[in-house]
């Protein structure tokens, strides 16, 4: 599993014992700087051999961000001898139904090679006593953000900064033959060329994950988070500069109150039916040891309701998949339409310094014409004259 | 349940029957057809279909195939829905036939359970093969063993939908908050759930298009010349060729290209790249006329027969591969769609570039002409200037008379 890192002290350990029970054989840690506990968690596990750490400490996660998982999950491949990798956040809790996250893994039939899992997330709530799993347990009944993906390891993968997408040698620079539709019958030269170009890593038609998410957990992790993403060498967005203004006003607390539910809305989104009660990490984390310590006990994942929670999961996933096909034809969309006023304006403006040009070559003459006219070359017979007595 | 199948048609006299045919008997129960200016027999073909209350029939002979095809697609979709009480709509060319696994097309789109309301199927392409006699089903019997080409899909009806052109992808103009991502937490706030979208794929794939765009060296040389002179379609490389290898004669040089000698054909099979697949040949050998008396009827049962004789172990793996073939067609896809959007960036990158090029040259012109405005006027404005004005104006009228007198 690879993770990047940054003040993760509330739900790092967590993370790591949860998915080290799960089956996760080896973590691939880029920290992104931490000031808080974060390095002594991490140390812990690098010591017990199931870690690999790399230290990033700049503050260009934004642009650099993609290399980073890129190298981990390149790493995972080349080093540790992975046969999947794992991307995760430190929020982030894969949760597998049917089996441990080991069993669904080892599952996957040959030919397919990665896995995509929703993200749901999980309402905010007020601040309390307790660790975040056994205070956070309503969540989205759908998941709106991206789904994430784990892939077979390969030494060539690329993984986008956010582990949504992976790709293989897709770089024109490698000389890779790419997968690519053929183009319409009619029009090709040649028909049936070898399958030379199948593509790598075909997405598994199953989905028996979800990922717990966990991005609000309390008021001072938001208020570091929000500090992280003001001061961590992000560009400068509009929502950035609002909130920025919201935070020197000192209207944290106040929009914090705004994101989290209270008992009365949590339970009339129960009874709609858009959030529903998910005690599954919660119940599991608290049978679990920590496996530094402990006896190697691991606690089963439960295993009822197996079929229901897996035609939600492929809902969630066709839902989602479905969502960004979507935006997706919206933004090639507009791409194009980008394009077009661009060389529309290209072409108004060729135009616009033709004309110029023909007027700066009219003027031209006119110049050359009343510089060198008889009177002009008097005048300037005269200014020598003049200018040398 | 009722099972609306929408066509554009172009010149499509040596398929569009078994087309018809075929589909009516799997369940289809009404088609609406957009008849693109054919010259050939299959005007007649849609009049019989017309005639027998199968078919809403659009003419649109207007040149812009390309241009259009998207509209006329979308068009139909609605028509499927608003004027002909559709539940799915399943959108197809000509020359493309639904098959079924395990059932009949009409159970299979029975079984797909809300909320999912799109049904992607792969479209493996069969092998062009060299003239002869018999139907084009009767003697293409080969094809690719896992499809390259996007897949199509059919939907739910809905009085406004937006289909794609090629019918790859459909959407609804009011899903606008439905496809909205939220933002992070961190800078955003929670927007609420997502509201469902309406256009959900169903997660299987039960359904392969057997595609036949190579039939015979007179469709394709027919076909090649539609593309050829049809300035609608994108001035693409592969167009340009086909316009040079026109111009040179050379069109029927490209098709004995196109078409695999027997010796490749057996490797192939042998290799695994292609697979015989007589599935069609064998339905349409029986298939009633639909438009014979009682015919609709017969032509089910029969489909229902013919579906029922196929063993159970089979569909498994028949449905095995239709999984694949859809997930390797998604990959392709995605990968075919980052490319495009790497070159779209750069594009639009160059043509910023080029733009502020462009700026530079102007800005840099109307400096020179301010510049020589100035020293225009400055000419013109200097005391020997003046001077010369004040000789030359009379002197010019003088000369003027003169002329005049002359």
């Amino acid at each position: 599993m690879t993770l990047k890192v940054r003040d993760e002290e509330d739900v790092l350990e967590s993370n790591l014992r949860y998915h080290r029970a799960q089956g996760v054989d080896f973590f691939v840690v880029t920290d992104n700087g931490s000031v808080d506990r974060t390095p002594d968690i991490l140390r812990r596990y690098q010591e017990a051999g199931l870690l690999h750490l790399i230290e990033e400490p700049a503050r260009d996660f934004e642009h650099r961000g993609r290399a980073w998982v890129t190298r981990m999950a390149r790493m995972a491949a080349t080093e540790f001898g992975a046969d999947w990798v794992i991307h995760a956040d430190a929020d982030e809790f894969w949760w597998p139904v049917g089996g441990s996250l080991k069993e669904i893994f080892a599952a996957v039939p040959d030919p397919y090679g990665t896995l995509l899992a929703p993200r749901p997330e999980f309402v905010g709530r007020p601040d309390g006593p307790g660790s975040f799993y056994e205070r956070l347990v309503v969540r989205e009944a759908r998941s709106r953000l991206r789904p994430k993906i784990a892939h077979r390891a390969r030494p060539d993968v690329r993984v986008g900064r956010g582990a949504h997408r992976v790709r293989v040698g897709a770089n024109p620079s490698e000389g890779k033959p790419q997968p690519r539709p053929p183009g319409r019958a009619v029009l090709r030269a040649v028909s049936g060329e070898p399958a030379t170009d199948q593509p790598a890593l075909v997405p598994a038609p199953m989905w028996p994950a979800r990922i717990l998410h966990f991005p609000l957990r309390s008021y001072d992790q938001y208020r570091k988070r929000v500090e992280v993403n003001l001061f961590g060498g992000f560009d400068e967005t509009p929502r950035r500069r609002e909130l920025r203004r919201l935070y020197e006003e000192g209207r944290l607390p106040e929009l914090y109150a705004g994101l989290v539910l209270d008992d009365a809305q949590v339970a009339s989104r129960l009874r709609e039916g858009t959030l529903v009660a998910d005690h599954s990490l919660r119940d599991f984390l608290a049978d679990c040891p920590d496996p530094l310590a402990g006896d190697g006990r691991r606690p089963a994942t439960p295993q009822h309701d197996v079929e229901a929670e897996l035609a939600a999961i492929r809902l969630d996933a066709m839902s989602t998949l479905a969502r960004g096909e979507e935006l997706e034809t919206r933004r090639r969309g507009k791409r194009n339409q980008r394009l077009k006023r661009l060389k529309a304006k290209q072409r108004e403006l060729r135009e616009q310094a033709r004309r110029l040009e023909r007027e700066r070559n009219r003027l031209d003459a006119r110049v050359a014409a009343l510089e060198s006219g008889p009177l002009a070359r008097a005048r300037a017979a005269a200014s020598r004259v003049i200018r040398g007595s | 349940m009722k099972l609306v199948m929408t066509l554009k048609v172009r010149d499509e006299e040596d398929v569009l029957e078994s087309n018809l045919r075929y589909h009516l008997a799997q369940g289809i129960d009404f088609f609406i057809v957009t008849d693109n200016g054919s010259v050939d027999r299959t005007p007649e073909i849609l009049a019989a279909y017309q005639r027998a209350g199968l078919m809403h029939l659009l003419d649109d002979d207007s040149p812009d195939y390309f241009a259009m095809h998207g509209e006329w697609v979308s068009q139909m979709a609605r028509l499927a829905a608003t004027d002909f009480g559709a539940d799915w709509v399943i959108h197809t060319d000509a020359d493309e036939f639904w098959w079924p696994v395990g059932g009949t097309l009409r159970d299979v789109f029975a079984a797909v359970r809300e909320p999912y309301g799109v049904l992607f199927a792969p479209r493996p392409e069969f092998i062009p093969r060299p003239d002869g006699p018999g139907a084009f089903h009767q003697r293409l019997v080969v094809r690719e063993a896992r499809s390259r080409l996007r897949p199509k899909m059919a939907h739910r009806a809905a009085p406004d939908v937006v289909v794609s052109g090629g019918g790859h992808h459909v959407g609804g103009a009011s899903d606008e908050a439905a496809v909205r991502p939220p933002g992070r937490l961190a800078t955003d706030p929670y927007s609420g759930p997502a509201p469902p979208l309406r256009f959900v794929p169903a997660p299987w794939w039960p359904v392969r298009i057997l595609h036949f765009p190579h039939r015979s060296s007179a469709h394709f040389m027919r076909r090649m010349e539609q593309y050829a002179i049809d300035d609608s379609f994108p001035d693409s490389a592969s167009v340009r060729e086909l316009r040079r290898q026109r111009a040179e004669g050379r069109l029927q040089e490209r098709w004995a290209q196109l078409v695999p000698d027997e010796e490749e054909v057996e490797a192939g099979l042998r290799d695994g790249r292609f697979v015989e697949d007589h599935s069609l040949r064998d339905f349409m050998s029986g298939c009633p006329d639909p438009l014979a008396d009682g015919g609709v009827a017969a032509a089910r049962r029969y489909a229902v027969e013919v579906a029922a004789a196929v063993p159970g172990e089979r569909r498994e793996g028949e449905l095995a591969t239709l999984e694949l073939e859809m997930m390797e067609a998604t990959a392709r896809t995605n990968a075919a769609r980052q490319r495009q959007r790497r070159r779209n960036r750069a594009r639009a990158a160059s043509s910023a570039r080029r733009l502020a090029r462009t700026r530079k040259r102007l800005e840099q012109v109307k400096g020179d002409n301010r510049r020589l405005k100035r020293r225009t006027d400055a000419a013109r404005s200097s005391p020997w200037r003046r001077l010369a004005g004040a000789v030359s104006q009379p002197l010019a009228r003088l000369r003027h008379r003169g002329g005049e007198d002359g």
